[in-house]
């Protein structure tokens, strides 16, 4: 032993044994409380036990060690309804959550399925959809209810410049008729008079003195546009018995007459599509 | 001398083998116990050889696990939910355009249509009814509200139809015509009939002609010639 | 043979006399009864040894007890409660593991 300032006792930890040994061995050979072999090295043999109460002591240990082991198996009996019964409420509490689990994952897979099924839907539909809804722009075109633009023709006509001497010169419902007539049959795709869509609800009439065209009374000049062929119609038109009245009117009679080709014009729907009489009648 | 190997004496083998026998049995019963075990932890669904640890760790996974599953069943509930709106909405939308649908098909010709509505023959014993005679009697019929209107039968009057002379023939769309003519028109039977005879009206500038016009009212009109419709070359439509 | 039955005596009197152990103590009796355990087994190897002595047995059991618990229950306090006490468990089981090795060997080949 070497004593330390401050008066610590400083014990030499490799008195009996000779080489330092690490932890885990050491924890695994010394098991034997190395006191005791020092102790037993420093006791003089001859001289027989000389304090009788560190006996005493090791009983009375001895006896405090069996208290400790029946209260600790007494503890433990006592413990184990306890344990026990929270075994038993550990083990209720799982299996219904696995029941539990197995039903959420049952209703996740149904739903996933519907899920599915509903979006495959969904792609079909669309499909059908787009060929409704092109079935739908190509009648809307032809009936009128949707608005067009694309190269055409602008005829303007007025009546002839100096009227009440001749009259004649004054533009008729029966005229716009005729140039109308003559406008389909020279190849247009769409027709309006003064921004009214011609449709076959459309009608050219005469209401007093005033044409009126789907009963909204027009006055002159009158701007009769059309979708179709630029190149071709102006001459198919003049060709036509309209369109060939309709010279002899401007020769005749002074009627202004003129058609211009375009590259854009534009013709606007007619919304009305609402049938009161009419139903169709499919074959069975 | 060497000695002779000495056989090993009696009574060692005879504990030799004991002890083997003892050996032989103890590892029998490590055997026996741990296949035992192997099918007990095997087969073990009771959770009765399991630590406390071990069953408190296995709620743990449980809940999160039913947690997870919540969350995806909800997604999936919201995604469904939506799905069905949406489909829904487009079954409102698919109805609307049926009918839309329904509607454009009578107006184009593209499909017969019936309805109450007036059946008007014309005859033209003298040969003098023109084309631009029977286009203004359309003109009218369509000022009176007509909503699908034929001619003998065999041509569909739409917004494009032209009518035409060729041959001292009246031809419609093209197609010849011959008198008596019998225009079908589906609308208020009332209304047409009376658009008809109006004085100045169709039967009066036929009958100045020298033709006869004679309407007959009906509940159920036929319309069942069609029109067929090109796909337009030159106009694009604005909407849609 | 006085041992033995001093022993005997304290299991009989822990189950008969049913004493209740203050709630704050009880999770430490089992570690504390391992820790007794090396202490008395230790004693016994070295009374087989021959280098018995009671007053290193006695410090020998009381020192094992208290440090033991001691660990423990600062491992309790820092949060690591689990693994020292299965630590301080370990060592103890190699710890008498090797004395009941030590005693057999007397038993058996003595």
């Amino acid at each position: 032993m070497t004593h330390l300032p401050g008066g610590f006792r400083k014990v030499d930890p490799d008195a009996s044994e000779a080489p330092h040994i690490g932890l885990l061995t050491q924890v695994m050979t010394q098991t034997l409380d190395q006191d005791y072999a020092s102790v037993a090295r420093r006791r003089d043999p001859q001289v027989p036990d000389p304090s009788p109460r560190w006996r005493i002591g090791a009983l009375s240990v001895l006896l405090v060690f069996g208290l400790m082991l029946g209260v600790s198996a007494l503890t433990t009996d006592q413990e184990q309804p306890l344990i026990a019964a929270e075994r038993a409420e550990l083990i209720e509490q799982i299996e219904a959550g696995q029941s539990k689990l197995a039903d959420q994952q049952q209703q996740l897979a149904a739903l996933s399925d519907e899920v599915a099924r509903m979006q495959s839907r969904l792609a079909a539909e669309l499909t059908d959809d787009r060929l409704l809804s092109n079935r739908l722009t190509a009648l809307g075109v032809a009936a009128g209810t949707i608005g067009v633009t694309g190269p055409g023709v602008v005829v303007t006509v007025d009546d002839a410049r100096y009227t009440g001497a001749e009259s004649g010169g004054v533009v008729l419902d029966t005229d716009l008729q005729l140039l109308v007539n003559g406008l389909w049959e020279a190849g247009a795709e769409a027709v309006s008079i003064d921004d009214h869509r011609l449709t076959s609800l459309t009608s050219i009439r005469l209401a007093g003195e005033a044409i009126t065209v789907d009963y909204r009374s027009l006055a002159p000049p009158y701007v009769i546009e059309a979708t179709g062929d630029p190149d071709t119609m102006p001459a198919r038109l003049l060709e036509t018995r309209g369109g060939q009245f309709w010279l002899d009117l401007k020769t005749n009679y002074g009627v202004q007459f003129e058609i211009v080709a375009k590259s854009q014009v534009s013709i606007p729907a007619d919304l009305r599509d609402h049938l009161l009489y009419a139903a169709p009648r499919r074959a069975t | 001398m060497p000695e002779p190997p000495t056989s090993p004496p009696e009574g060692s083998t005879k504990r030799s083998l004991r002890s083997q026998l003892f050996v032989g049995l103890l590892l029998a019963v490590l055997g026996f116990a741990a296949v035992a075990q192997m099918r007990l932890t095997r087969d073990d669904t009771d959770y009765s050889g399991q630590r406390r640890e071990v069953l408190i760790e296995l709620l743990d996974s449980l809940s999160s696990a039913a947690e997870r599953t919540l969350v995806q069943v909800d997604e999936l509930e919201r995604t469904r939910d939506e799905l069905l709106s949406s489909s829904e909405r487009r079954q409102i939308a698919i109805d609307e355009a049926e009918s839309r649908l329904q509607v454009l098909e009578v107006l184009t010709g593209t499909v017969a249509a019936t309805g109450p509505g007036v059946t008007i023959t014309i005859t033209d014993p003298e040969d003098s009814v023109a084309a631009a005679s029977l286009l203004n009697g359309i003109e009218e019929l369509r000022d009176a509200g007509a909503e699908a209107i034929e001619i003998n039968d065999t041509v569909r009057v739409v917004a494009s139809t032209f009518f035409t002379e060729q041959d001292g023939e009246v031809r419609i769309d093209g197609v010849a015509v011959r008198p008596p003519y019998l225009i079908d028109a589906i609308g208020s039977s009332h209304t047409l009939s009376e658009a008809v005879i109006f004085p100045g009206g169709l039967a009066d500038e036929i009958e100045r002609l020298g033709g006869t016009v004679s309407v007959e009212e009906a509940n159920l009109v036929e319309v069942g010639s069609l029109h067929s419709i090109d796909a337009p070359e030159y106009s694009q439509p604005t909407e849609g | 043979m006085i041992a033995a039955y001093g022993l005997a005596l304290g299991v009989l009197a822990g189950l008969l006399m049913e004493p209740s152990i203050p709630e704050a103590l009880a999770p430490y009796l089992p570690i504390a009864v391992v820790a007794a355990l090396d202490a008395v087994f230790g004693g016994l190897r070295a009374h087989l040894d021959g280098v018995f002595d009671d007053k290193v047995f006695v410090i020998s059991f009381v020192s094992n007890v208290l440090i033991a618990a001691t660990i423990v229950y600062l491992g309790d306090q820092l949060g690591v409660g689990g693994q020292l006490s299965t630590g301080v468990i370990v060592v103890l089981g190699i710890r008498i593991f090797s004395n009941v090795a030590a005693i057999r060997r007397h038993v058996f080949h003595a």
